[in-house]
């Protein structure tokens, strides 16, 4: 109770000030807002009527300024005047001497007057400071002062500074006559400071002169004018020497020390100067202060009252609420008979009353509420009890998963002792009858396992489970003659019985029986509490079944899991190799492995004799697998024929069984008792059978027949896979020994062909050279086609020589350096006569500055000059030409004609031996087609390329891409 | 609460309080120059201005002035320095000199001639040392003052020139002055003296020359020595003028020169901004604007000179 006390305590610290602080600045707040809103409102009024009234006084300061100094000059200038309209001042220079003395006597800012004569001829200077001089008679003609004078009559000169520190003007002025001269008077303007110094701005205001280019002229700071002070650059200077305009409003500026004054400017007409007059702002906006420290002032005691009222108001409206908020701390901390004292007589007291009126109820209310509590607390620690019990039968049930008996035990113990029942007994339908599974309290003797309990609506428990409801008999010795079957009625300390059906889906699964010695009826909740025992009975019982099949189905699932590997693991070990030994040998290993059967052995089936034969086996006793291999198994009345014929496995589980087979006494003599047999068939083709021997009598169970089965159906592709690939492989070899016979007759025949052929050419030749005497002109044609024909059969022969030559591996490029345009120029002499005689144009391109090329020379000039022959031979009009580049460290040779071209489809094929475009003009042209092969061999002996580009009607052009350097490409290669 | 009431007292003290009055402060002013009369002048144009400008003595202003011959003047410089005054008002170029060698930090406000040739002052627009105040323009007005004495007595032929040996340009002088002697057909001669005991000696030299009129150069010492000189000239019949205006009335022929009341006037405002704060260096020297000229009607009677109209009419101040 102390704690949340504290706690409010502290709270009330907290808060406390805060409402009295909200009223004093909520009264501040108004008061003061008012005031400063209507003080600041004044004050901006005030300021801008101020500013108003204050800048026209400084226009006004500043005309008058400008008057005052204007009168000046005015002064000095009528003063001048007065020597020039003299009578006498054309007369003697003396006279004018004393005029001019005068004149510096009269004016002293006046230093120096002198007197130009018509001509601009200085006659006379008197000076304050140096000698008088007369009749200097300088040229002034061309100076301004002269000009300007004689033109304006009054001049002014711009501003200049004499020894770069006093500011000076001239002032000239020209006389009233005709030939009169000009009156020239040096003023020193620190005279205007006198005017300037005299002009009274306020307290500390000023007015000072500046010139066109803001040169200072006059201040009442006499040494800024000394010092030659450039003002342009204060922004009121700035401005009026931009604007030009006179009579600009007044504006805030600067002074020269960066101060900010408010400032207004005139100009002085004669001059082209400006006066300005400035004046402290701080000077010029003092009233303005002034009243701004009144308003200020006004709005600080105003202040000051309204934190004094919010002060006074504030205690009033906080006292009260403070003693209501400790009075509601005290009941809030427990003190319910605490009552709050407020004498105000308006809401608060009201407020007050109420609370104390909340209080009264609250402890009233206080006391009804602790009898609650307690009863509940009682109620919640029975709960407690049932649940912990509920809870301990969870945690057998999760201790030992699958384990029914403890589970129940626990449930027997618990009912017991919660429902208040001296014994307990648990009982399971059992084919029809109650079997005890469990009990508690009762003797051990009474019940034991084999305890079984008709199911009878005479007893209490059967009938529980047949009307699949509780059975509660208060007394059942009273009851005895509804319940004449209960085995109560054999114990002397069993008086009340209580049974509970075990139901689960609705259909009774057992009973709990729950048994008093004494007659005490069991009280609804007691009851209850055991129909929950029951449930849990049911979850436990369900549990434990549910786990069994799970159980059975896993182990199921990991056979069939393991036979899949094996079968996989088979299927891929047969079809690993394409050799039929191995195969076979795999192939009866793994059946073994798959039938778990000692031996394994495949038959052949020999449809000529419609026999089978053992193949291969693995696991059989070498004597065995001998007597085997001699024997043949007839098709027809054996177990391997009838698995064939039917395509099914047939199995024999003991071979004893079996009369009259011939392998029956063998298998027995070699100690096997039972087989499978497997029938190797595909598409209806029966390759054999695939035998399984096992040395226990016994039944192939169903799923290893399947597997078998499956293993059998795979083996069969495997075998044949190999048989068909071993027929290939045989084939081929032989086609290749054919191949190369072939070649070696080729190359020995032509070679004899060739020596006798030579001969016949070498006499025809001598014949028809005349060596053998002079020929008749008949027989020398005959001669000569007897040649002709020769060198041609010499030509295929030849050929074909080289053909046989490259096909038996024989032929071998002489690689050396060679010029491929020598090459190309060869060609072209040999073939030129040709194109000649054919009135075709024969064409040799080749690139300049060919590289030096390295291959078999004799062999390319070979290639080249088919191609130009063929080119030659069918072109009929046009032109041949041959062409030769280096590109990419290749060569690039073309032959291209004007030919009849080639089809697309032949185009492929005129590379190949013996192969022709076969129309009725290549006929005509003879030839074997040998050509483009071996001219394919050797291009692609050097390692590059030959083809052809065509269209008929179009000419031909076949192109060849060879490395330039031959061994440079074998190297890469 | 208290807090509350704390900060608005604090508040109400400041405005009260705004209006506070600074403190007041004694300057200290000091004067050096070689010659005592000019105290008079000094104490009438100089003190009266000051204390128009707000330094009064017997207020906020302390005077220590002192007087001696050239030789003295580094010693009495030294004097001043000790005091440590806020300014010094050195009258002569040869107080100047003293002044400056006395002490590194005082502002000195000259009252003598040819600031920038002496160099003391950079340029008149803009000193930038430590010296500023009035330059009296001297050696050229000498050449002006040998031409007015001339316009009074037309008819002589010989001139002779009073110089001090101390004074500055005296090399100027006898070369402008011999120029427009030479252009007016006068004979001149130039008469050194270092004290007021080489007065007689330098007299008797102008008669034997058979001087008719006298130049007394602008200098301090003439200044001082006016009434001696005065006496001197009468004595030798000679014609003369004198620096200063007011000379004419202590017994010079003519006095013609800056308006020395203008001058020190100006000195006093030096000496005001000085104290206000401003540095000498900043102050522009100042050349005199106003001239006056002076005759003494009574010597003039006495040499039996006629004044010729013209002069009258130019004259500020005519003695009786």
């Amino acid at each position: 109770m102390n704690a949340p006390a504290a706690t409010t305590k502290d709270e009330m610290a907290r808060h406390g000030g805060k409402l009295f602080r909200k009223y004093i600045l909520l009264f501040v707040a108004l008061v003061g807002g008012t005031l400063l809103v209507n003080g600041a409102l004044e004050l901006w009024f005030s300021y801008q009527e101020n500013k108003q009234a204050l800048a026209r006084i400084q226009q006004e300061k500043a005309l008058a300024a400008a008057a005052r100094i204007e009168q000046f000059l005015d002064e000095i200038t009528r003063q001048i005047g007065w020597t020039t309209r003299a009578q006498w001042s054309r007369t003697v220079l003396e006279q004018r001497r004393f005029e001019y003395l005068q004149l510096l006597r009269q004016a002293p800012a006046v230093t120096e007057v002198s007197h130009l004569d018509a001509q601009g001829r200085e006659e006379l200077r008197v000076s304050r400071l140096a000698m008088d001089v007369i009749g200097s008679g300088t040229d002034f003609s061309s100076d301004p002062k002269f000009i300007e004078a004689r033109a304006r009559k009054t001049w002014f000169s711009p501003v200049y500074f004499r020894k770069e520190s006093e500011p000076y003007i001239t002032v000239a002025l020209a006389g009233t006559g005709r030939d009169s001269g000009v009156t020239v008077a040096e003023v020193n303007l620190k005279f205007i400071w006198d005017v300037i110094s005299r002009i009274k701005v306020g307290q500390a205001g000023y007015a000072y002169v500046v010139d066109t280019r803001g040169l200072l002229i006059a201040h009442p700071d006499i040494g800024l004018v000394l010092r030659k002070t450039d003002f342009s650059t204060l922004p009121q200077v700035e401005a009026a020497l931009a604007a030009k305009a006179a009579g600009a409003q007044a504006i805030v500026g600067r002074d020269s020390a960066g101060r900010q004054v408010l400032t207004a400017h005139a100009g002085i007409a004669p001059l082209d100067w400006t006066v300005f007059v400035d004046m402290p702002l701080t000077e010029a906006f003092a009233p303005l202060y002034a009243s701004t420290q009144r308003t200020a002032a006004l709005i600080l005691l105003g202040l000051v009252l309204a934190v004094g009222a919010g002060l006074l108001l504030a205690r009033r409206m906080v006292v009260p609420i403070q003693a209501l908020q400790a009075g509601a701390a005290r009941i809030g901390g427990g003190d319910l008979r605490h009552r709050i004292e407020v004498k105000t007589g308006d809401e608060l007291e009201a407020l007050a009353d109420q609370f104390n009126r909340m209080t009264a109820q609250l402890e009233e209310s206080y006391a009804g509420l602790e009898r609650k509590v307690q009863e509940r607390t009682d109620e919640l620690a029975r709960s407690v009890e049932e649940l912990t019990a509920t809870s301990e039968i969870l945690r057998v049930i999760a201790s030992s998963p699958g384990k029914l008996q403890p589970v129940l035990q626990a449930v027997a113990e618990n009912a017991s002792r919660l429902s208040e029942a001296d014994h307990v007994t648990i009982h399971r339908v059992d084919q029809g009858e109650l079997r005890f599974v469990a009990s508690h309290g009762f003797r051990k003797d009474r019940m034991t396992e084999d305890t079984r309990l008709r199911i009878a609506p005479g007893a209490v428990a059967g009938r529980a489970v047949i009307e699949r409801r509780n059975v509660h008999v208060p007394d059942i010795v009273a009851a005895r003659a509804e319940y004449p079957d209960s085995p109560a009625h054999r114990y002397r300390d069993v008086k009340t019985v209580l049974a509970v059906p075990l139901m689960r889906e609705g259909i009774p699964i057992g009973v709990i029986v729950a048994l008093r010695a004494e007659v005490r009826p069991f009280s609804e909740k007691q009851i209850d509490l055991v129909t929950s025992f029951a449930d849990q009975a049911v979850i436990a019982i369900e549990n434990a079944r549910l786990l069994d099949e799970l159980q059975a189905r896993t182990n199921d699932l990991m056979r069939s899991v393991e036979e899949l590997k094996a079968l996989g693991e088979v299927g891929r070990a047969v079809s690993s190799t394409l050799d039929l030994k191995t195969v076979l040998e795999t192939v009866v290993a793994r059946g073994a492995t798959l039938g778990e059967a000692e031996a394994c052995s495949i038959y052949r089936y020999r449809a000529a004799h419609k026999q089978f034969k053992l193949w291969h086996a693995a696991g059989l006793d070498p004597a065995f697998a001998t007597t085997l291999r001699a024997l043949d198994v007839r098709e027809d009345e054996t177990l391997m024929g009838q698995a064939v014929r039917a395509r099914e496995p047939v199995q024999l589980a003991d071979l004893r069984a079996l009369s009259n087979m011939p392998l029956r006494d063998a298998s027995l003599a070699a100690g096997y008792h039972s087989v499978l047999i497997v029938p190797l068939v595909r598409a209806e083709r029966v390759f054999g059978a695939l035998v399984l021997n096992r040395r226990h009598p016994g039944e192939f169970s169903n799923s290893t027949v399947n597997l078998l089965r499956t293993f059998a159906s795979q083996s069969i592709l495997a075998i044949q896979n190999a048989q068909l690939f071993q027929e290939i492989e045989d084939k081929g070899r032989q086609l290749e020994i054919a191949s190369q016979h072939k070649s070696q007759f080729l190359a020995n025949m032509s070679h004899e062909l060739r020596t006798p052929l030579n001969a016949i050419l070498g006499y025809t030749e001598l014949l028809l050279d005349g060596l053998y005497g002079k020929l008749g002109e008949k027989a020398q044609g005959v001669l000569e086609r007897v040649q002709s024909n020769g060198k041609h059969l010499l030509g295929l022969i030849n050929d074909v020589l080289d053909l046989a030559k490259i096909e038996a591996g024989q032929l071998t490029l002489t690689v050396s350096d060679y010029a491929v345009g020598a090459i190309v120029q060869s060609v072209v002499a040999a073939t030129e006569s040709l194109a000649k005689a054919k009135g075709l144009e024969l064409r040799a391109e080749v690139a300049p500055a060919m590289p030096l090329g390295c291959g078999d020379e004799r062999r390319l000039t070979q290639v080249l000059l088919n191609l130009v022959g063929n080119a030659i031979k069918f072109t009929d009009a046009g032109s041949v030409t041959v062409s030769a580049v280096a590109r990419d460290g290749r060569f690039k040779l073309a032959v291209r004609d004007t030919g009849p071209g080639i089809a697309e489809d032949d185009q492929a094929r005129i590379f190949e031996e013996f192969q022709q475009v076969d129309n009725s003009s290549t006929r005509k042209k003879g030839g074997t087609g040998l050509g483009l092969a071996i001219s394919r061999r050797i291009i692609e002996m050097h390692g590059g390329t030959i083809t052809v580009e065509s269209e008929l009607g179009a000419g031909a052009t076949f192109r060849i891409d060879i490395p330039i350097r031959v061994d440079d490409a074998r190297e890469v290669a | 609460m208290r807090r509350l009431a704390a900060i608005m007292l604090f508040l109400l003290a400041l405005i009260a309080g705004h209006h506070a009055a600074a403190q007041d402060r004694i300057f200290r002013l000091a004067i050096l120059s070689p010659n005592p009369t000019a105290m008079e002048a000094i104490r009438e144009i100089v003190l009266v201005q000051l204390a128009r400008l707000g330094f009064a003595e017997g207020k906020n202003l302390k005077l220590d002035a002192r007087f001696g011959e050239v030789e003295a003047l580094p010693g009495l410089a030294q004097e001043l320095a000790s005091l440590e005054p806020d300014a010094l008002f050195a009258s002569s170029n040869a107080s100047v000199d003293a002044a400056l060698a006395a002490t590194s930090s005082i502002p000195i406000v000259m009252f003598g001639q040819d600031p920038v040739g002496s160099g003391y002052a950079a340029s008149l627009a803009r000193p930038g040392g430590r010296v500023t105040g009035v330059a009296i323009l001297t050696a050229d007005l000498d050449v002006k003052r040998l031409e007015l004495l001339r316009d009074v007595v037309p008819a002589a032929r010989r001139a002779a020139v009073l110089l001090h040996s101390t004074g500055r340009g005296n090399d100027v002088r006898e070369k402008s002055m011999g120029d427009l002697a030479s252009r007016a057909g006068l004979t001149i001669s130039f008469h050194s003296v270092a004290r007021v005991q080489d007065y007689p000696a330098a007299f008797a030299a102008m008669r034997a020359a058979g001087a008719e009129l006298l130049v007394v150069s602008a200098n301090t010492h003439f200044a001082r020595d006016v009434r001696t000189l005065a006496e001197l000239a009468r004595q030798a019949g000679l014609s003369t003028v004198c620096e200063w205006q007011e000379m004419a009335a202590a017994g010079c022929l003519l006095g013609y020169g800056p308006s020395r009341t203008e001058l020190y006037r100006l000195s006093a405002n030096y000496i005001a901004r000085i104290f206000r704060g401003a540095a000498p260096g900043d102050l522009p020297i100042e050349q005199p604007a106003n001239f006056e000229l002076g005759v003494n009607m009574q010597v003039a009677r006495a040499l039996g000179v006629t004044i010729p109209t013209t002069l009258l009419l130019r004259a500020d101040e005519v003695t009786e």
